[in-house]
């Protein structure tokens, strides 16, 4: 059974819980076993472009030690062949088609997506 | 944790969730299906993501409601975790199964360790296996 | 071939990812898939007669069973006399009934 998980929601977590929590669902999908792919669309497109690990919050005398670090966490995946895509006319939308997509990010264009969503046999969308 | 084995696979729905009680319209709908696929004779397994997991925390309590000169009696504030039982006994009563499971690390962080007891504690690695055994999984993610 | 049943949740007005998820379907439908979609909460609001929504006014003369929940008309006392064209009002088990038909059931 082949999963397409699809990733609106971006930047929701980061801080709170030190990842994007369905980046690390993802993860522990893989890792369970399960056939999956990954499609990042909206805002989520910004994950695509990351380059380093997120800023640390500092609050009073509170200082966080484990950022989250996505660069890591999609390395995670694309690293074990999960697919992982980005649409190119949300990178556009939001100036960052000049951006370097992290190393096995495939960039399509919207007019694609049906092939993405074809290719599962359900498509999970948080 | 033991989940699937006795289900049927050919009847079985799983669904995850991720919002806390009191927040969203998405948690009625989201109890709405689940009520509705009882209905069609499915088993249910459910993994209750993020702040889904404090739907079964048993520690809700009802309040009454001054501006409407109401009691706590009268006011018979809904409480998610009553939901969860109602499911459970209509289930019980179907002869259906109803499997709740927590994301734990979800639990541990939002301190919300006393569940009813028809949520389990899981993870990530119960959700696939029970949607691997499933006719079909619901996502029903947060904003 | 399997369906595709899109739930819809969000509203045009204040969710941008809405009208992409409109497109998708017109894209899906355009494609000879079969397509269905069930608005519930505030994705019922853009089904009503008047209301201003200019992609998802253009699934209704697609091959697209639309149907709204009959629930989140009720709340926002919108009568099944004030939908738009080719919209069914329905009850939530028709998402049920398309999870068991094997679906690809999609939430947003």
């Amino acid at each position: 059974m082949k999963i397409l998980q699809v990733i609106q929601s971006a930047f929701r977590t980061l801080v709170e819980e030190q990842d994007d929590t369905i980046v690390w669902l993802s993860e522990n999908l893989r890792c369970a076993g399960a056939d999956i792919s990954v499609l990042l669309r909206g805002h989520a497109c910004l994950y695509a472009v990351q380059s380093k690990v997120q800023p640390a919050l500092h609050l009073g005398d509170w200082v966080q030690t484990q950022p989250a670090d996505l660069t890591r966490d999609f390395a995670n995946l694309t690293d074990f062949n999960v697919p992982v895509y980005v649409v190119e006319e949300d990178l556009r939308e939001r100036g960052l088609a000049g951006r370097k997509c992290l190393p096995g990010i495939k960039v399509i264009s919207r007019k694609r997506l049906t092939e993405v969503y074809e290719l599962a046999d359900q498509v999970w969308n948080w | 944790m033991e989940l699937g084995e006795d289900m049927n696979e050919k009847t079985t729905l799983t669904f995850a969730f991720m919002d806390p009680p009191f927040e969203s319209e998405r948690t009625i709908t989201f109890f709405r299906l689940l009520d509705s696929a009882l209905d069609h004779g499915a088993n249910i397994h459910v993994f209750a993501y993020e702040g889904a997991v404090a739907l079964g925390f048993s520690k809700q309590q009802a309040h009454g409601n001054g501006m409407h000169n109401r009691d706590t009696d009268e006011e018979n504030h809904p409480l998610t975790k009553d939901w969860i039982s109602a499911l459970r006994n209509k289930a019980d009563s179907l002869q259906l199964e109803f499997n709740w499971v927590n994301c734990g690390l979800c639990v541990d962080e939002r301190g919300v360790l006393e569940s009813v007891h028809e949520c389990k504690r899981g993870s990530p690695a119960d959700f696939w296996q029970c949607a691997a055994a499933s006719i079909n999984t619901l996502a029903i993610g947060t904003r | 071939m399997q369906n595709y049943f899109f739930i819809q949740s969000q509203d045009p007005y204040t969710d941008r990812v809405t009208d992409d998820q409109f497109l998708l379907m017109s894209q899906l439908a355009g494609e000879g898939k079969e397509v269905s979609l069930f608005l519930t909460q505030n994705g019922v609001v853009p089904a009503a007669f008047q209301a201003e929504s200019p992609i998802f006014d253009k699934l209704l003369d697609q091959k697209i069973k639309i149907y709204a929940d009959k629930f989140s008309l009720e709340q926002r006392e919108i009568a099944e006399t004030e939908l738009k064209r080719n919209i069914e009002s329905a009850e939530i088990h028709v998402v049920v009934q398309a999870m068991l038909a094997g679906d690809k059931v999609i939430w947003n």
